[in-house]
């Protein structure tokens, strides 16, 4: 056909060259176009992020009492909430937000893929919460309780905040508007929150809720970050890290395919 | 002057050179219970080739298609039935094709409000694959160029609406791509702003061969501009043609347009409301079709009947491309006010 070739344009060099675009390259754009959001209202955020953790770390220490084993579950149990849910729930609201007034459509027209907008949200989101989960594990160590962050820490936290927010990205995208994505990430929240040991240990749950948790991310990723924060590594924790690999891979393949970004 | 009479590109051999667009009995009808309720289509049976290098103007009311008939070209919607080829590639089995290619401008850009104008330009062009450094210089001279200097270090949600669609069409320009989509791109405009635009298309066009496809209401302006054009009523296309060829259609009629003194619209309607070839446009504002043979008596008629006196004012023109919507759809397009993207309102 007569195409428009290299040759007719006076500014080839100006051209946009879309194999040239790695996804290494087009994750971090995406990356930085996400920090952007909160470039304007980061005191805010920031205060929000540290004043949250730290009412709940005082109430939860309370709720404990002197029983240090039941307040490091409480407390791990806070970061967890903090890293994972928290980034799903603000997934899902940011799809949600990008599918109701269009902005999945600019992204949609641009050579990127979904697993890295999925991406790219998920980690904006841990970068905002990080501090503050640090801080929570700094300020429970003047209580007595003895959290540790080493490298598996790293690790673990984008490998288990991944699969739940994928999660939240199918609810943002699929979900009507943005109330019901809401609702349906909160219940979901509560789902996987109570359907495993996250905040309550597993030999205090029903028998029903810990058989239904062992098909759920969220407590593989809690039990984790736990062995992580308690540097206790055993066979469950690398059987935790290998399921949570699973589930990012089952993650991926379901964004790829079944994420529609289009609304018709 | 931003008038432009170039043909479209064809091959060595004369003959029409392949599409960029074909597009072959597309028909889009939205299931049931989202939003418009409804199963009638809201495209039928389009049938369409775009050919490299032209200015396509797409033209027809709220509710006539359009904007999902451009959405259903960047893939932003699945067609119910039908296909599209792009450059001859399927664009359902191979949405690459789009992404590649195809630059689009909604009509209301809703991406990148926390970035800079420069920001948003630069991310655009970096992200379709233009180097750092020539994205980076791309940002700078488009905001330079396109007078957005002020505008360089604000958050695009914080610029005018004029200013904020002029940096996403700059985005949308980024990147040289072979194909542009751009609706409404002179919308909340001012007159200077919308020169400058449609300046910028022509040179797009001819200076980088660009194929433009445009989604305008602002038909008296884009008319200097547009090449052919489609015009799309209820779901379908009603005229597709040059734009020289469709005027023809009409060059046996002119216009006489009436701008009527607001005592006056009793008189007009009583004048003119069963007259098939009169049309309200606004309240006081008529235009009347006369046949060219023997116009002089018919115009010098109605005059009289309304009475010089009761006008404001009143001219006289051949067939405009906007004369040329009315009768093909019944009702103008200049005064309607669009809302066909807006994701709080329905979908088409």
């Amino acid at each position: 056909m007569q195409a428009i070739t290299e040759t007719d344009r006076p500014d080839d060099q100006y051209r946009a060259d879309p194999a040239s675009l790695s996804p290494a390259r087009a994750f971090w754009d995406l990356l930085l176009i996400q920090l952007a959001n909160w470039r304007w209202s980061w005191p805010a955020t920031l205060i929000n992020g540290l004043l949250v953790p730290l009412t709940a770390l005082f109430f939860l220490r309370a709720a404990a009492g002197d029983n240090l084993a039941s307040a490091e579950f409480l407390v791990s149990g806070n970061i967890i909430i903090s890293l994972i849910f928290t980034t799903m729930y603000g997934t899902s609201a940011r799809f949600s937000f990008m599918r109701t007034f269009g902005v999945l459509d600019y992204y949609a027209t641009l050579p990127v893929s979904k697993i890295l907008l999925v991406l790219a949200v998920n980690t904006g989101f841990l970068i905002l919460t990080l501090p503050s989960s640090l801080l929570t594990i700094l300020i429970a160590q003047l209580f007595g309780l003895h959290f540790q962050v080493n490298p598996f820490f790293f690790l673990i936290v984008p490998l288990a905040s991944f699969s739940l927010s994928a999660v939240g990205a199918f609810v943002g995208v699929a979900a009507p508007n943005f109330d019901t994505a809401n609702t349906i990430t909160g219940i979901l929240q509560f789902l996987f929150m109570g359907c495993g040991p996250i905040l309550i240990p597993a030999e205090r749950l029903p028998d029903f809720l810990n058989i239904i948790g062992h098909v759920l991310p969220s407590t593989y990723a809690a039990d984790a970050l736990r062995h992580s924060l308690t540097a206790s590594y055993d066979l469950t924790f690398l059987l935790d890290l290998a399921f949570l690999v699973v589930f990012d891979f089952l993650a991926m393949f379901f964004v790829a395919r079944r994420m529609e970004w289009r609304r018709g | 002057m931003i008038s432009t009479n170039h043909e479209p590109i064809n091959s060595p051999a004369g003959r029409p050179a392949q599409a960029v667009y074909h597009i072959e009995r597309l028909t889009k009808i939205y299931a049931k219970g989202r939003a418009l309720q409804t199963t009638k289509p809201a495209n039928q049976d389009i049938d369409l080739d775009i050919r490299p290098g032209e200015i396509f103007g797409l033209l027809g009311s709220n509710g006539a298609g359009k904007s999902t008939l451009i959405r259903q070209m960047v893939n932003l919607v699945a067609p119910t039935s039908g296909k599209i080829l792009l450059m001859g590639q399927d664009i359902a089995r191979y949405p690459g094709a789009v992404t590649r290619n195809v630059a689009y401008m909604p009509q209301k850009p809703h991406a990148l409000l926390d970035l800079t104008a420069e920001e948003a330009i630069y991310y655009t062009g970096h992200m379709r694959g233009l180097s750092r450094p020539a994205a980076r210089h791309e940002a700078r001279r488009l905001v330079e160029e396109w007078g957005l200097k002020d505008a360089r270090k604000k958050a695009v949600r914080h610029l005018s609406g004029g200013q904020h669609r002029l940096v996403s069409l700059a985005a949308t320009l980024t990147g040289n791509l072979p194909v542009l989509i751009l609706d409404e791109p002179t919308n909340e405009l001012d007159p200077a702003f919308r020169k400058q635009v449609w300046e910028q298309i022509v040179q797009v066009n001819q200076r980088q061969g660009a194929t433009i496809i445009l989604v305008t209401h602002n038909v008296q302006e884009a008319e200097r501009v547009i090449q052919r054009v489609a015009v799309m009523s209820d779901a379908r296309i009603v005229g597709l043609g040059r734009v020289s060829e469709l005027k023809a259609q009409m060059e046996q009629e002119v216009s006489l347009e009436l701008f009527l003194r607001p005592d006056a619209a009793a008189t007009a309607e009583a004048v003119l409301g069963n007259r098939p070839e009169a049309q309200r446009l606004q309240p006081y504002h008529w235009s009347v079709r006369v046949e060219r043979a023997g116009g002089e008596e018919a115009i010098h008629r109605i005059l009289s009947l309304v009475k010089l006196e009761r006008l404001e004012d009143f001219r006289v023109h051949t067939a405009s491309l906007e004369d040329v919507y009315m009768r093909l759809t019944g009702h103008t397009i200049s005064n309607e006010e669009s809302g066909e993207d807006n994701p709080l309102n329905g979908k088409r």
